[in-house]
């Protein structure tokens, strides 16, 4: 080993970060070489100084506080670190919102229709009797099964496809019957 | 002791604890960093703090390819390089304040702090990445592959800056003593 090599291991003869091998040549150096002694000794002093520069040690309240602080802030404002402990609305995409509202929509549009089409259905809905239909037995029926369409109902029944058929005499009512079923 | 990666794997479940545990294990190595940088108390406690809060609520961004000491470290060490920036000056406090109490009589103690003052100002002088390397191989003790890793750069570059910041610390000193 040559005072160069020497020089540049002195700053890690400190701690463990040299092999025996290279502690054991750096010693072999250093007997018998004055000035990598000398060059050892001044960064031994300079590093002694530079672990001589203390730090105040705060108060235990003070680590109380800063402990306390970390954990209010790290909860307020990280709520959806934790997915299992929230419902599954924030797991799911913006756009299945939208696609929810359309199936509804698309539901309440055509589940009429379709249950007109049923013959136990087709039966109640036609009263030649008294020249109207008997929605509201069907619609009854809906909401009390699925309460959530309530709401849809309410915001337009009026776009149903099966309004106006009290408005039909028996015979258009029939033609409109047969229709559907060659459908 | 639990590992850090149990103690993240639980708070990544939910475990606020373990989290509790993380901020008591790293707050004193990350605030004694801090102070180091900063020379003031109440910033380097306000510093760790963020580097903490940063660290969880960014926790996404952890990807585990150096320890989360090593992740801790980088944080701060961003932190107090952006709070010097915006001093554009750092401040040396009393140092009778942070000297420990001592058995040494008057005239020794006031000789080794006239010195540990001159170590100070010789490590303020540093630029900022060759003192960041000297306080975290000196006072942390960390190797090089993990000095590389908080400061950026390759093994070899934080070996280069921490034996070129040694020289100029002793040179300096040497200097300043002969003054």
């Amino acid at each position: 080993m040559n005072c160069q090599m020497v020089k540049t291991l002195l700053l890690d003869y400190q701690d463990t970060m040299l092999s025996s091998e290279q502690r054991a040549g750096i010693d072999a150096h250093l007997s018998g070489c004055g000035s990598c002694r000398a060059e050892r000794a001044e960064t031994e002093r300079v590093m002694a100084l530079l672990h001589a520069q203390a730090v105040p040690q705060p108060s235990a309240h003070r680590w109380a506080r800063l402990q306390r602080d970390i954990l209010t802030a790290v909860t307020q404002r990280a709520p959806s670190r934790h997915p299992s402990r929230h419902s599954a609305q924030v797991l799911l995409p913006w756009w299945s919102w939208s696609a929810a509202a359309a199936a509804l929509l698309l539901w309440l549009v055509w589940t009429p229709v379709t249950e007109r089409l049923l013959p136990h259905r087709s039966d109640s809905l036609n009263n030649p009797a008294d020249g109207s239909n008997n929605l509201g037995p069907l619609i009854t029926d809906m909401m009390t099964t699925t309460p959530s369409v309530l709401s849809g109902l309410e915001e337009g029944p009026a776009s149903s496809p099966l309004d106006g058929l009290d408005q039909l005499n028996p015979e258009e009512l029939q033609h409109v019957e047969q229709s559907l079923g060659d459908l | 002791m639990e590992h850090d990666a149990e103690l993240l794997e639980r708070y990544r479940g939910g475990d606020q604890t373990a989290c509790e545990a993380l901020v008591a294990r790293y707050r004193e190595p990350l605030y004694r960093l801090a102070y180091r940088w900063l020379h003031d108390q109440e910033e380097a406690l306000e510093l760790t703090q963020q580097a903490l809060v940063q660290a969880f609520l960014h926790l996404d961004q952890f990807k585990q390819r150096s320890s989360f000491k090593t992740w801790l470290y980088q944080i701060l060490m961003n932190q107090c390089k952006n709070r010097r920036r915006a001093a554009g000056r750092v401040r040396i406090e009393a140092l009778s304040e942070e000297l420990p109490a001592s058995q040494e009589d008057g005239l020794t103690a006031a000789i080794k702090g006239e010195e540990a003052l001159r170590v100070r100002r010789a490590i303020d002088r540093l630029p900022d990445t060759q003192r960041a390397t000297v306080m975290l191989r000196v006072y942390e003790e960390l190797s090089y592959d993990a000095i590389a890793s908080i400061l950026q750069c390759s093994v070899g570059t934080a070996k280069a800056n921490f034996h070129h910041a040694f020289e100029k610390l002793k040179t300096w000193c040497r200097e300043e003593s002969a003054a």
